[in-house]
């Protein structure tokens, strides 16, 4: 049900998902922020159920915290952010799996364009992409990203795809999904571009 | 009902009789274990389509032997189910020169076996092998053969037998196979007639091991009798099933989500003898012809091609083919 989707440009990634909080037929929450930031230049955009969700982020995000306080403040590539998460996802699949799907967006310096995109699923399989969706989206708006990304887009270029892939959501899926929080995440860290209800409002 | 009398030369119950007593539970049951089967739980994400774990995200794999080569091709789709999610090649390992691992099956697992292998390959062959990554100090030639390989393989996929990793491993290789040869010359065939007889010690006999303290004396012995030690390299090829069933061959071997094709298309076109360039042209051939058929693999494929030699040298080869 949970719509996520990722676009890497030259210099970040921009990621966004949907708001809704929901379980079977009962909304709960509609200004749910589903991208958690990693690290100071990361970020992880989860669909699946909320327990699942806030477990995993919660135990990834302080994990790369506690590695940066016992090794003097090394901070992790997003490459090595992506395998750790995988390899946690891969460890817990034959045990108790995590159900989510996830796309991890993430600025390094030393990386060619800056920004790269992970897309990772529930079964722990690993796949470096330029773009890409998470969920019922994929049907949709696999295609716009197919068409309007190309290489060095710039950040408004990227975010402007990702709203046009926000619209054809609200013009054809069934689900009704109002609120989208769309972040980006680049050499100043992870910011809030656009949010369709406030998280903080609760 | 109307109650049937058995007919009195039959000693069976009549078979109408049974059919009637059991016809109105037929219904009951059918729908019971139809609601049984489709009750089974699964692991439901949503949107994701439940498959065979092994060709849900597509992929295929195929290697063909030659004349002292070997060509393995691997495909670049990466899906879930249907949809096609990302084009990049398929990891391979390439722990030496001369021994290619592929994986095919499911992603998250294909990716998991990989990384214990190795980690296990590089606690066994230490840092010569470059911690199974490549690279390393290959001067040294501690390097794992594809026989060795292929049983490390079985071994950690039968290991977990109970909660199989979904992973169909090929393992293409140049086996290296100690041979004693005679060296060519004139003379030899004269020595040789006389010399395989028990007690003459100018010569070595036949399948006669070459003890260290022997050999000095019989070399001070010998004249013109040349007999060497040489390491040949023999195509190896080898694929196994998700719990590490070996599956060996001397022409071609496949996997994955069109093996069943790949094995026509391969038959097809093998023949014996193939040297390296023909060898990549017969087997990216091959392979793309079975993969255009394939929805769930294809987008490309890469072609390595293991040649001997006194150090081996893969070959890499990039081929196109439709994208859909």
């Amino acid at each position: 049900m949970d719509t996520v989707f990722g676009v890497a440009y030259e210099g970040g990634v921009v990621l966004a998902t949907d708001q809704t909080n929901a379980r079977s037929i009962l909304m709960y929450q509609k200004n749910l922020d589903k991208i958690t930031q990693l690290s100071s230049h990361s970020a992880m955009g989860v669909s699946g159920p909320n327990s699942d969700l806030v477990n995993f982020t919660e135990y990834i995000s302080k994990n790369l915290a506690l590695y940066e306080l016992s090794n003097d403040g090394l901070k992790l590539s997003t490459h090595a952010q992506a395998n750790f998460a995988r390899g946690e996802l891969a460890r817990a699949l034959r045990k108790g799996p995590y159900q989510v799907n996830i796309l991890l967006g993430g600025y390094d310096e030393s990386t060619k364009t800056g920004g790269s995109l992970y897309f990772l699923d529930y079964l722990a399989s690993l796949q470096k992409v330029n773009y890409g969706c998470q969920g019922y989206a994929s049907n949709f708006c696999l295609s716009i990203m197919d068409r309007e990304w190309r290489e060095g887009m710039t950040e408004e270029e990227a975010v402007s795809t990702v709203e046009n892939c926000i619209n054809e959501l609200h013009e054809r899926f069934l689900i009704s999904q109002n609120n989208f929080i769309i972040k980006v995440v680049d050499k100043d860290g992870v910011k809030v571009v656009k949010y369709g209800a406030d998280p903080a409002d609760n | 009902s109307r109650i049937k009398r058995p007919h009195p030369t039959t000693h069976n119950q009549s078979p109408t009789t049974r059919e009637r007593t059991m016809r109105p539970l037929l219904i009951p049951i059918i729908t019971f274990t139809l609601f049984l089967l489709t009750s089974i739980p699964f692991i439901k994400v949503c949107a994701q389509q439940q498959q065979d774990p092994t060709t849900m995200n597509g992929g295929s794999v195929m290697a063909m032997s030659g004349q002292n080569c070997v060509a393995i091709a691997v495909d670049k789709r990466f899906g879930s189910g249907p949809q096609m999610v990302n084009v990049s090649p398929r990891h391979v390992l390439i722990p030496n020169s001369r021994l290619v691992v592929a994986f095919t099956g499911l992603g998250g697992d294909c990716q998991s076996l990989a990384e214990e292998l190795s980690i296990f390959i590089s606690s066994k062959m230490g840092r010569a092998s470059g911690f199974g990554f490549g690279g390393g100090d290959r001067s040294r030639e501690k390097s794992i053969s594809p026989r060795a390989m292929a049983a490390l393989t079985s071994h950690v996929l039968y290991g977990r037998r109970r909660a199989p990793y979904y992973v169909e491993p090929i393992i293409a290789g140049l086996e290296p196979v100690v041979v004693e040869e005679d060296a060519e010359d004139e003379d030899d065939n004269k020595i040789q007639e006389g010399g395989n007889e028990i007690g003459d010690e100018g010569s070595i006999k036949a399948g006669e091991e070459l003890d260290n303290s022997l050999v000095d004396a019989k070399i001070s012995k010998l004249s013109t009798k040349k007999r060497k030690k040489r390491t040949k390299y023999q195509p190896y090829l080898c694929t196994q099933d998700v719990i590490g069933a070996k599956s060996r061959s001397d022409s071609f071997v496949c996997a994955g989500a069109a093996s069943k094709s790949l094995y026509g298309t391969a038959e097809a076109m093998w023949r014996p003898g193939l040297k390296p360039d023909e060898l990549a042209r017969v087997c990216g051939r091959a392979f793309l012809s079975a993969l255009e058929r394939d929805c769930l693999s294809g987008y490309g494929a890469i072609v390595y091609v293991i040649i001997g030699g006194k150090s081996g040298e893969i070959i890499e080869y990039n081929l196109a083919c439709r994208s859909d």
